[in-house]
């Protein structure tokens, strides 16, 4: 009885300790692996614009996500996303690149959001490319099947407006 | 003596037991009180707004917080932000206005953001009032003193270009 007991004491201390030390761990990098995965999704992100592949840019949005667009009303929902990203594809002169400068995913790693800048060209109504220079923010939202996707999107210029 | 080791094992079995459900217990979810405190943040921000009053607005952001404000640089740190708010507030005519439309805050209660429309009015060159009107997004971070800050705050002009924001 009493080596039993003390075998149970061993054991349950021994789990104490193993709790003590191994509960906190998970905590401890909350967001390294999600940053990780979220860059590499933003990424992917970027090639299918970079490729002008229509579908594979909408799908990397949450199906109630928001695009704000300068200077037009927000885009809401993948079907108003579509028209806008449609018209920007289908100028001749498009390129369009970004680099994330900041990036902070929430304890509960569902939630994150990005900054950055970008550089946007376009030809303009006479062929010429204009090239646009500004900075944009992202709000991330990880889907129930743990991929991340854009919610809102938002940016504007860094440069002066025109004056009419 | 075996009472006592009895008595001894129910109560490490207790604390293990405690100890396991404290590992696994998920932290209550303040979801709803969160985007409470955002949206009282939200009005309080635009009150001091509203009043020109740039020192009060500029405590709203975090120290490392990031104003985007359309044709212009990126605006970094809370004293650039209350500079920022100064020349706003120094034009005659300035006037501003903004609704909340949609608030979501993470389950952890740490990262929330805010979505909405505003509409500011300035004096242009020549004296003229000119109302622009557009959607901004505000990404909020609960702050080490449990208050909420805006961390990251761009918006844009819903208005064909060009009408410039006068200066």
């Amino acid at each position: 009885m009493r080596t039993l007991s003390f075998a149970a004491m061993v054991v349950l201390c021994g789990g104490f300790f193993g709790l003590l030390l191994g509960c906190p761990q998970p905590v401890q990098t909350p967001g390294a692996t999600e940053e990780a995965a979220l860059r590499e999704t933003d990424a992917a992100f970027l090639r299918a614009v970079e490729a002008r592949d229509l579908e594979r840019a909408l799908s990397f949005y949450a199906d109630d996500a928001a695009m704000f667009p300068p200077n037009a009303r927000v885009a809401t929902g993948r079907e108003a996303i579509r028209a806008a990203w449609s018209s920007e594809f289908a100028n001749p002169g498009f390129a369009l690149t970004w680099h994330i400068t900041k990036i902070e995913v929430a304890q509960s790693r569902e939630l994150a959001y990005t900054q950055g800048t970008y550089e946007f060209t376009l030809n303009d109504p006479t062929g010429r490319p204009v090239t646009d220079r500004g900075k944009y923010v992202v709000v991330w939202k990880k889907q129930p099947d743990g991929a991340w996707k854009l919610l809102a999107d938002i940016w504007n210029s860094d440069q002066a407006a025109h004056t009419p | 003596m075996g009472r006592a080791y009895i008595a001894g094992i129910l109560l490490a079995s207790v604390g293990l037991m405690g100890l396991t459900s404290a590992c696994q217990r998920q932290a209550p979810d303040t979801r709803a009180a969160d985007e409470q405190a955002v949206r009282a943040a939200d009005a309080d921000s635009l009150k001091a707004a509203q009043a020109k009053d740039c020192e009060r607005w500029a405590t709203f952001y975090a120290s490392d917080a990031s104003l985007f404000p359309p044709n212009a640089p990126i605006v970094t740190g809370r004293d650039a932000i209350r500079n920022f708010c100064s020349q706003l507030a120094a034009n005659a005519g300035f006037a501003i206005s903004w609704q909340i439309a949609k608030v979501e805050v993470s389950r952890a209660g740490d990262l929330a953001y805010a979505q909405g429309s505003y509409e500011m009015t300035l004096n242009d060159a020549k004296g003229k009032p000119v109302t622009d009107r557009g959607k901004w997004v505000v990404v909020h971070k609960r702050q080490a003193d449990g208050t909420w800050k805006f961390v990251a705050d761009i918006f844009n002009s819903d208005l064909p270009a060009p009408v410039a924001p006068p200066r």
